[in-house]
């Protein structure tokens, strides 16, 4: 499903996306299409993870008040132009984890991953792996992300669910060691 | 087979550090080389520890090693360990020794496992059959074994120790090295003091192939307490006197007297010491008070004792003969019957082995080739602190019996209670398990032989296991003591199955039904 497109970037392995809106796209994406920690595809290859939302009002200060049916109908631009942006994080291509090479292009489509897309991406050699965590580290909701990303794999691979929640607590732990340092 | 790599130098300039992931080879006390100008330099490892540092978290979940989650999360390392190794040299085949060439490692050094084929050459001061006591096999070798011998001549000249707390296996390997002595490859001549009596099983060997050749096979005497006698004539005056209790110097002088009346008779008995004393009294009646009570007390310490004879004694013929093992069993005997045993024993043999030497031995005096003497529980001979008869001339033959040809090997399981001099006399020792701190302080500072890494390992070690160091092998190796050809005759009781088999046999005399098993049963 697709979510947005990529206006922006902060870095090499950051990127602003724009999430569609209605009218944009046949169905929209719902806000749970667009949360932290999700698997998506920018354009045929790159892979990246959901790392953190905002949303802009550039109405903001002159605000006009009223059911929003009514809005709708009278100034339909206004709406328009309230956005929800995502932080993502690219964390490797389709064939393998890691720094990408190529970056991506303003205006490419982003899309959720199928569950078979995030299992392959994680067999390295037909074994679990999660190399791209590194790149992680700095976003303020890591602890979050890395939480979100071991519930999927669990149960992509459900024989490997005690060895991702070690993952998980282990970064939980890095978090809290900086919190209480 | 490379295993890791130099990383720098350690500690002191004979250390260097190396790199490596095979834990499953790095055993302290195993050896590992390098090659440095052509020179294959070996040593031993001393100190291995985990060098990557997983956040503790990682462990929280006993399931799932640290390294499991590191793999996923794309650290294929495996773990890494930093291990010490102490440099000894290239070993100089034709010297037999190593020759440390005092360099130091250059980083990145390729550090090799050592083979088997070195270990057994240079391990080992002799690996011809001649000559060798074969002792075990190196602990830490398992899969394929490195044999470890003794040098025998350097045990019987330079003398032997084996320490190490109550049952840790001593008088076990004690055993295995009189099977090797007296095998077809050192015909060896043995006496074993045995205090516990727990020797005799070592008759096997007259029995056993292993131990004969086409025209030998050894002979095992066991001499039982009632038949080992001191000749009273064996003793010289200062022996009777220090035997005898609480001595006035009257008392001393009169005896002194009376044995100079004596003292060129050919054999003197204690009638003859008795009567010379009473003689003296007759002539000067002033002396007959102190002339009862020296009687007395020589009746007292001589007449009690069954172990003195007017007559009979062991001749040092029928103690020492190569091909032979005599075991003195000394068990039913108490502490000052024990000493002067060993007194009497081990100074007419030095004294003859002195004579033969310089070529003025008559009878029973000539004994023409060295022997080796078994002492258990040495500490009791020869005490720290404390009295024991014995304790001079063992000392004496510990220094000078190298000249003599009579070695020595002290077993004993307090190490802190021997006489300090006589244990830095022994210049091989085997060390077994030994937990108490001043028994390890003893051995560190009296068993010259011994590094300090090694005795780090003496709690950790079980039955049976020894570290060996000194001149009968060229460094000092942990070993596996082999197994016995012949019974060993002091196994360790299992009390509560002796106690089970009395009550059971006495039931069935008075035929009860047996006892009931009942065996408790976990419950899940
Ligand atoms: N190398 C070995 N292999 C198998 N069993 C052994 C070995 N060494 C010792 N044992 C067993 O361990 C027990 C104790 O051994 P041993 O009698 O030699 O102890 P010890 O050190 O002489 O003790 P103590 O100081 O009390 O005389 C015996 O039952 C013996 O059979
Ligand atoms: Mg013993």
């Amino acid at each position: 499903m697709e979510i947005g497109v990529i206006i922006g970037s902060e870095s090499h392995m950051k990127y602003v996306v724009k999430v569609f809106k209605e009218n944009e796209v046949k169905e929209v994406p719902k806000p749970e299409d667009c949360s932290l920690g999700k698997f998506v595809k920018i354009g045929e290859k790159i892979v990246g993870i959901i790392s953190n939302t905002t949303i802009i009002d550039p109405d903001y200060g002159r605000r006009i008040y009223g059911n929003v049916e009514e809005l709708k109908m009278f100034i339909p631009d206004y709406l328009d132009e309230r956005e929800k942006l995502l932080s993502v994080v690219a964390i490797g291509t389709k064939e393998r984890q890691g720094v990408i090479s190529s970056t991506p292009f303003v205006g490419d489509t982003v899309r959720l991953m199928e569950k078979n897309e995030i299992k392959s991406f994680h067999e390295v050699d037909g074994k679990l792996r999660i190399s791209y965590l590194p790149y992680l580290y700095e976003e303020p909701l890591y602890d979050a992300i890395v939480s979100e990303i071991v519930e999927e794999l669990s149960s992509i691979f459900p024989e490997r669910k005690s060895v991702l929640e070690g993952v998980r607590k282990m970064a939980i732990w890095q978090r809290m060691k900086e919190v209480y340092k | 087979m490379i295993i890791g790599l130099v990383k720098g130098v350690g500690e002191t300039p004979n250390d260097f550090e190396f790199v490596t992931s095979d834990i499953s080879k790095m055993s302290i006390g195993d050896f590992v080389t390098l090659e440095y100008e052509g020179m294959e330099i070996v040593s031993r490892i001393t100190d291995c520890r985990p060098i990557t540092d997983y956040p503790p978290i990682m462990y929280s979940n006993p399931e799932i090693s640290p390294s499991e989650i590191a793999l996923i999360l794309g650290d294929e390392e495996k773990e890494l360990y930093l291990v010490t190794a102490t440099i000894l040299g290239y070993y100089d085949e034709e010297r037999g020794e190593f020759i440390n060439p005092r360099i130091i490692p250059p980083q990145g050094a390729r550090v090799k496992y050592a083979s088997e084929e070195l270990l057994v050459k240079c391990l080992n001061r002799k690996t011809s059959r001649i000559g060798t006591a074969h002792v075990g096999y190196m602990l830490t070798r398992r899969d394929i074994e490195v044999p470890v011998y003794l040098d025998v001549s350097a045990i019987t000249s330079e003398h032997l120790c084996i320490l190490a707390s109550t049952g840790s296996g001593k008088s076990y390997l004690a055993g295995v090295i009189v099977e090797e002595l007296l095998s077809p490859k050192n015909m060896a001549s043995v006496l074993i003091f045995d205090p516990h009596g727990e020797y005799h099983t070592l008759t096997e060997m007259m029995s056993k192939n292993e131990f004969s050749s086409e025209w030998y096979s050894p002979q095992v005497e066991v001499i039982p307490p009632e038949k080992i006698k001191i000749r009273f004539s064996e003793l010289e005056v200062s022996d009777i006197s220090a035997s005898l209790p609480e001595m006035s110097e009257r008392m001393e002088m009169l005896l002194r007297r009376a044995y100079e009346r004596i003292a060129n008779e050919p054999i003197i008995t204690r009638a003859m010491l008795k009567k010379a004393i009473e003689e003296i009294a007759n002539e000067k009646p002033e002396m007959s008070n102190t002339a009862s009570a020296l009687l007395w007390r020589i009746n007292r310490s001589f007449e009690q004792s069954r172990i003195f004879d007017d007559f009979e004694h062991l001749s040092l013929q029928r103690l020492f003969s190569p091909g032979k093992c005599t075991i003195l069993d000394l068990s039913t005997m108490g502490d000052w019957e024990q000493q002067m045993v060993a007194l009497i024993v081990l100074r007419k043999l030095l004294y003859a082995r002195m004579a033969t030497e310089k070529g003025i031995a008559k009878g029973e005096n000539y004994l023409p080739y060295p022997v080796f003497v078994i002492l258990e529980e040495a500490h009791r001979f020869a005490p720290r602190s404390g009295e024991s008869k014995a304790i001079s001339i063992i000392r004496r033959i510990l220094a000078e019996g190298r000249k003599f040809g009579i070695g020595m090997c002290l077993i004993s399981q307090r190490p802190s209670k021997i006489d300090g001099d006589v244990l830095s006399q022994c210049m091989t020792s085997v060390i077994m398990r030994i937990v108490n701190p001043s028994d390890q302080e003893s051995i560190r500072t009296s068993v010259e032989s011994v590094g300090r890494e090694v005795l780090k390992e003496l709690p950790g070690l079980t039955k049976g296991q020894a570290i060996v160091s000194g001149r009968a092998v060229n460094t000092t190796v942990m070993i596996k003591v082999r197994e016995r050809v012949t019974s060993h005759g002091g196994e360790s009781k299992n009390a509560p199955e002796e106690w089970r088999k009395y009550l059971e046999n006495k039931r069935k005399e008075e035929t009860l039904p047996p006892i009931e098993e009942d065996i408790p049963v976990l419950r899940s």
